[in-house]
């Protein structure tokens, strides 16, 4: 170990962050399949929410327009 | 030292009924009421010898009203002569057809399985999750504080069955309607009835679908008109002491230290009380008669994005003749559908529609001593607003009373204009002045889920200590059984945490 200006120690061995490349390739994939079943989850709800008849649109919109005011409403 | 104890503003059901249990706790207690007479929206005025309901035509789901009579040492029964109403209504289609549905469950589904049988089965499974719901929700929802989460933990707690009605809460009533019934004859039948809450079919959840069912748990009218209920509270809180000052109007709520202390008259005079108990509308309350100044951020947010519940306008009729009507209520049929497109295309544009509907009460089926002999009432309540684009109430009125009386008499009531002795009508601009409910309000603020249980303005204020709230401002909501459970409710918290 060596002293530093700061008085801090430093390591004389520096561990390098090494991941194999088959993990790698692994990683790349799962970020991959992350971004389709997301994907596929937003497409289910745009095509749910299409599907969905006037009367429920409205119903959940209401209640969605009114979600700011629940907490202030709690206190009344 | 206080004048009195408890001071009570507004003398509806909610307040007359809190101010009777509140004396029967041995309290000495005002009630000022700003008109001449009890009840609010359920009283009864008198002309040329006919006796008009000003608003609530029929009382069901009564037990609430039983518990808080049981807690006065009676019983509803014995105060108030109540006429069951069998058939329970008429629903009357624009082509003159009719179907008519008694109190028997079984009865009823005869009828709705004569044109369509696989509805008639249907009404079954419906008659059974409404049973089930209704009994969990008159157990555990009605009649207990809904105040804080901690009280909806104690509503499952007495009942857990609650849970499994979560369904009820997040579809719509729409939603509830067409999962059982699929025939358009009968979805004509059960649309109009989520208007009792103020909302149209697709905008309140679907546990209010309990209507359709609970009617057949029995409809009853008071003999002598629905202002026998609050004289009936008002008769046993005068026994015990209680007094009730008519033509009182109260300016404000007096506050000192986060503390309601009294209030003041219009004429300047104070009375000092230890409680105030507040049954008129809670925006005004607490915006107009306490004062923001009074009120942390978040309670001024919260009040103000109440919106006002629906207004309708009334016209009382006086006849020499018996209507052709075959039930107490009739219903114009108009389909769930029917209901959400008159709410989107006419109340939110401020139109009122060409085709109307409403309910047609005809008091005198059940009691004939509210009309001179061989006469007869008709309280018709066709859907209306208080919001008019381009015009107001007071231009409007001949218009449409006449418009109203022409339509009833082509499909529903022939011979009806030859035969009126009396004609009145109360528009909600009329109501709003008369009964000083803001914008008409019958149910005072909106009764959809975000305004409902904890979201209501809670029966014992966290703004303001000493102050509680009974009517249709707070938990459970607008009607009469609701607002004499409010009372009960807040007579009950009163006693817990004001000894």
């Amino acid at each position: 170990m060596k002293d530093t200006k700061a008085g801090r120690q430093r390591p004389d061995v520096v561990a390098v962050n090494y991941v194999p490349k088959e993990l790698q390739l692994n990683k790349a994939k799962e970020k991959k399949m992350g971004k389709i079943i997301l994907a596929v989850i937003v497409v289910a709800l745009v095509f749910w929410y299409v599907c969905m008849p006037v009367s429920k649109k409205r119903f959940l919109k209401e209640l969605l327009r009114q979600v700011p005011y629940l907490i202030p409403r709690y206190f009344v | 030292m206080s004048d009195y104890d408890v001071v009570v503003i507004g003398a509806g059901n909610g307040g007359i009924s809190a101010a009777a249990l509140l004396a029967r706790q041995g309290r000495k207690v005002l009630v000022l009421e700003q008109s001449a007479s009890i009840g609010g929206c359920c009283s009864t005025f008198e002309k040329n010898g006919y006796k008009f309901d000003v608003g609530a035509s029929i009382v069901e789901v009564i037990k609430p009203i039983e518990m808080a009579f049981a807690k006065l040492g009676t019983t509803f029964q014995r105060e108030v002569d109540l006429i069951e109403c069998d058939p329970v209504m008429t629903i009357i289609d624009r082509d003159g057809s009719r179907i008519t549905y008694p109190r028997s469950i079984d009865a009823t589904a005869e009828v709705i399985s004569s044109f369509s049988p696989a509805d008639g089965k249907r009404w079954y499974k419906f008659v059974d999750l409404m049973r089930e719901f209704t009994e969990v929700a008159l157990n555990a929802f009605f009649p207990q504080p809904a105040d804080t989460l901690a009280d909806v933990a104690k509503m499952v707690a007495k009942d857990p069955r609650f849970l499994k009605f979560l369904p009820l809460f997040i579809n719509s009533y729409q939603d509830i309607m067409e999962k059982y019934f699929k025939d358009e004859r009968v979805l004509k039948t059960m649309g109009y009835q989520s208007l009792y809450f103020g909302h149209p079919p697709a905008m309140i959840p679907g546990m209010f679908a309990l209507i359709p069912y609970t009617e057949h748990l029995g409809v009853y009218y008071p003999r002598g008109g629905m202002i026998q209920i609050p004289e009936a509270f008002r008769r046993c809180g005068e026994k015990l002491g209680m007094k009730v000052m008519f033509n009182t109007r109260v300016k404000k709520v007096v506050v000192r230290d986060r503390r309601a202390q009294g209030v003041v008259l219009a004429d300047g005079t104070e009375i000092t009380a230890k409680v105030v108990v507040s049954n008129i509308n809670a925006r005004t309350l607490y915006l107009d008669l306490i004062g923001e100044e009074h009120l942390p951020g978040l309670v001024r947010t919260g009040i103000k994005s109440y919106k006002y519940s629906k207004g309708v306008p009334m016209i009382y009729v006086g006849l020499d003749y018996s209507p052709p009507l075959d039930s107490h209520h009739s219903l114009i049929a108009v389909t769930p559908k029917g209901v959400n497109d008159y709410w989107f295309n006419n109340v939110e544009k401020g139109v009122l529609p060409k085709d109307n509907f409403g309910l047609i009460c005809w008091p005198t089926h059940a009691d004939k001593s509210l009309a001179p002999e061989g006469h007869h009432v008709l309280n018709l309540i066709p859907e209306g607003f208080y919001r008019l684009a381009g015009t107001n109430w007071d231009e409007e009125k001949p218009r449409f009373v006449d418009r109203t009386l022409t339509a009833l008499e082509k499909f529903a009531i022939p011979g009806l204009r030859d035969h009126i002795k009396v004609l009145e009508c109360t528009s909600p601009l009329d109501f709003e002045r008369r009964l000083l409910l803001p914008e008409g309000a019958i149910y005072a603020l909106q009764q959809d889920l975000p305004a409902a249980a904890v979201f209501r303005p809670n029966a014992r204020s966290r703004a303001i200590k000493g102050l509680y709230l009974t009517g249709s401002s707070t938990h459970p909501g607008g009607g009469v059984p609701t607002t004499i459970a409010s009372g009960l409710i807040a007579s009950n918290l009163i006693e817990r945490y004001e000894p």
